[in-house]
């Protein structure tokens, strides 16, 4: 039986700067590679969503691409609900994260309200934190770059992707030294920091996003691995070590 | 009095640095220690004023082009050197051939600003004139955001008061000069609306985000009206000239364009459409942009990875897939995220994939189904790798680096050379 996937990519145009893109390609080539039919829908402002989707992407983006997409957002949020609370894996990055978090405070100290997908809020802070970064969590020692101006908290209860070994993190640029957390879980859904892209820079995770999103749909979560993946998967775990030397590790 | 020793203890540095075969920013940072007015001071009586250049990309070529159309007119120009666009690297140009007394002697001064920088020299130099190359995504690892940018860029503007010369297809930029209050007259340039969809990615400016404004299109005064590989037509004030271009792409026929325009409009009766031409056959090919390596009589073509839209641009203006390709890419791009918005269709294969980031690049590649033949992160055994590949049945070897590997290809290539000496 042919297994079949639909991938929705949110605001690729102003959510996209940070070439996060890439999540979407790996998750559409990991699964092809597999015999998976893979359709990606892009959303834009003022598209109408599909009648049912398997996996959803949000990048990252400036604060003005958050604006422009903020209302857009706020009508789909009750089906993007629907479809997180359904097991439909969830992957937002960086801005992305931050606009289906519960709430983000701008630098003025003005709270507004987020989409609520994930139990976190984002605080706005002047200082940047921008680098590589090296992440521990349970798929493994995870790689990439991060590039953000917030504090990240997480609500009492909720699960961070992993744990800082080197970078910023949650805490952002005031991170002080110790072991911080970076990201969020909730199911098969995941908020993170990180650009690399994320998932091509760590296969580990884009296969547990497409086994999960399978087996939400009710298909064989079987992923076979051949030349190709071994080939982009060496890759990319000799990308992270490279990361792991720069930072010292 | 200050302004001559300053002067002096600068050259003293300079020459100590040259000795040194060091950097070109320590003189300039000793005169401006010594005399920080002497930036201002040197411009402030040139007759034709101060020209600022800006943008995201093709600063160094559209400043080089600028001058070379103003010499063409006989204009005695002051300028800095291709990337010394920081206040050090400027005053270190100023020192070279600023008299005892600190003043510029030359008409005018065109100068290549770094965006952020620009701001605060945009206070301490006064441009008369300000062109605005493009808003791109650049260096997000420093600017986080395009918007920041527009902002340094609306300031800069902000600074003149004889002409603001901007690009008509940058929408971001066609926003900032509806918003000038000041004295300043603004005119564009641009692109044939039938040529620019040609193009295959455009020409990469940023989005702008906000709502656009519902103003008229602004109506270019020089328009890129023809491209075929490096020839191009401009219509300047509607006189057509051909000229022929640094490199293949539309970005170097916009940057032709942007000078162009800033040239009319400074030199007013005096500007003649052909010198355009005859300057742009003259015009040295900017370091490392477009530029052509030749070791052991083989030439090597050069595409500079500088950031999104350039190496989009240069890919998509590429006559063929390169049949040897050469990629190098190191911390002097410290995320290279974007390369994964880069539509990579132009080449079907890369042979060798070097630089610390070389991994990063190999993982793009496999995304993109591009095979890689080998990845050797570090440069030299790379580099002796592709040079040792026979000569390519068609076309050059083909180079796709960012500028610190160039830097670094440029040395070891040098010495190769002497290795190799008969």
């Amino acid at each position: 039986m042919t297994r079949s996937l639909t991938i929705l990519s949110l605001y690729p145009r102003q959510l996209g700067i940070n070439g996060d893109s890439g999540n979407v390609l790996a998750l559409e080539t990991r699964a092809r590679w597999r015999g998976i039919v893979v359709t990606v829908v892009d959303h834009n402002v003022g598209d109408t969503l599909p009648a049912s989707v398997d996996l959803i992407h949000i990048g990252s983006g400036p604060r003005t691409a958050q604006l422009a997409v903020q209302a857009d957002l706020a009508l789909i949020t009750p089906r993007l609900k629907a479809w997180k609370d359904s097991g439909v894996p969830v992957l937002a990055i960086a801005g992305g994260w931050q606009l289906l978090g519960e709430s983000i405070v701008d630098e003025a100290g003005q709270t507004i309200a987020a989409a609520g997908l994930f139990a976190t809020t984002a605080t706005l802070v002047a200082k940047r934190a921008v680098g590589e970064i090296v992440v521990s969590t349970a798929s493994g020692t995870v790689a990439g770059f991060e590039n953000h101006g917030a504090i990240t908290r997480l609500a009492a209860g909720a699960t961070p992707l992993g744990t800082v070994t080197a970078g910023f993190g949650n805490a952002g640029a005031a991170a002080s030294a110790g072991l911080g957390a970076e990201g969020v879980v909730d199911g098969a859904s995941i908020g993170t920091h990180l650009h690399g892209p994320f998932l091509p820079m760590n296969p580990a995770w884009a296969d547990t996003l497409l086994a999960a999103a399978l087996v939400n749909r009710g298909l064989d979560s079987e992923l076979a691995h051949d030349d190709r993946l071994a080939a982009v998967d060496l890759a990319a775990s000799n990308s992270r070590a490279a990361i792991a030397k720069r930072l010292g590790l | 009095m200050r302004t001559a020793v300053a002067i002096l203890l600068g050259r003293m540095a300079r020459w100590a640095t040259r000795l040194r075969g060091g950097g070109s920013a320590v003189p300039g940072r000793v005169l401006l220690a010594v005399s920080p007015k002497a930036l201002e001071r040197a411009v402030e009586r040139m007759p034709l004023g101060v020209v600022f250049v800006s943008g995201s990309n093709g600063k160094s070529t559209t400043t080089n082009m600028l001058v070379a159309i103003l010499r063409a007119h006989g204009v005695d120009v002051f300028s800095n050197p291709s990337g010394g666009n920081l206040p050090q690297g400027i005053a270190s140009a100023l020192l070279a051939s600023m008299p005892l007394d600190g003043r510029l002697r030359e008409e005018i001064a065109v100068l290549e600003v770094d965006e952020a920088y620009g701001v605060n020299l945009s206070k301490v130099l006064r441009p008369s004139s300000v062109l605005l190359l493009n808003v791109q995504i650049d260096q997000l690892n420093r600017f986080f955001e395009p918007d920041r940018v527009v902002k340094m860029l609306a300031t800069i503007a902000g600074a003149a008061d004889a002409h603001v010369v901007v690009n008509a297809n940058d929408d971001n930029l066609v926003a900032v000069a509806g918003a000038l209050t000041g004295a300043a007259e603004v005119s564009y340039f641009g692109v044939d609306a039938a040529l620019l969809s040609d193009s295959p990615n455009g020409l990469a400016n940023a989005e702008v985000y906000s709502a656009k404004s519902d103003a008229a299109a602004p109506e270019p005064r020089v328009v890129v009206e023809r491209l075929a590989g490096v020839d191009a037509t401009v219509s300047i004030a509607g006189a057509p000239v051909d000229v022929r271009l640094p490199a293949r792409g539309l970005h170097y026929a916009v940057d032709v364009a942007g000078a162009a325009a800033m040239a009319e409009r400074l030199l007013g009766a005096r500007f003649r459409p052909g010198l355009v031409a005859s300057a742009m056959l003259a015009l040295d090919t900017v370091y490392g942009r477009g530029e052509i390596l030749s070791y052991n009589g083989e030439d090597i073509e050069v595409i500079m990875m500088k950031n999104p839209p350039s190496l989009q641009l240069n890919l998509d203006y590429l006559a063929e897939a390169p049949e040897q390709l050469f990629v190098a890419v190191d911390e002097g791009t410290p995320d290279p995220s974007w390369m994964y918005d880069t539509d990579f269709s132009h080449i079907d294969h890369v042979d060798i994939v070097s630089g610390t980031k070389s991994w990063q690049l190999a993982t793009r590649f496999g995304y993109g189904e591009i095979p890689v033949g080998r990845v050797v992160p570090e440069l030299k055994p790379a580099l002796e790798a592709f040079l040792k590949l026979p000569k390519p049945t068609r076309g050059t070897k083909t180079m796709i680096v960012n500028y610190e590997q160039m830097m670094l290809i440029r040395k070891m290539l040098g010495f190769l050379e002497l290795e190799n000496a008969p």
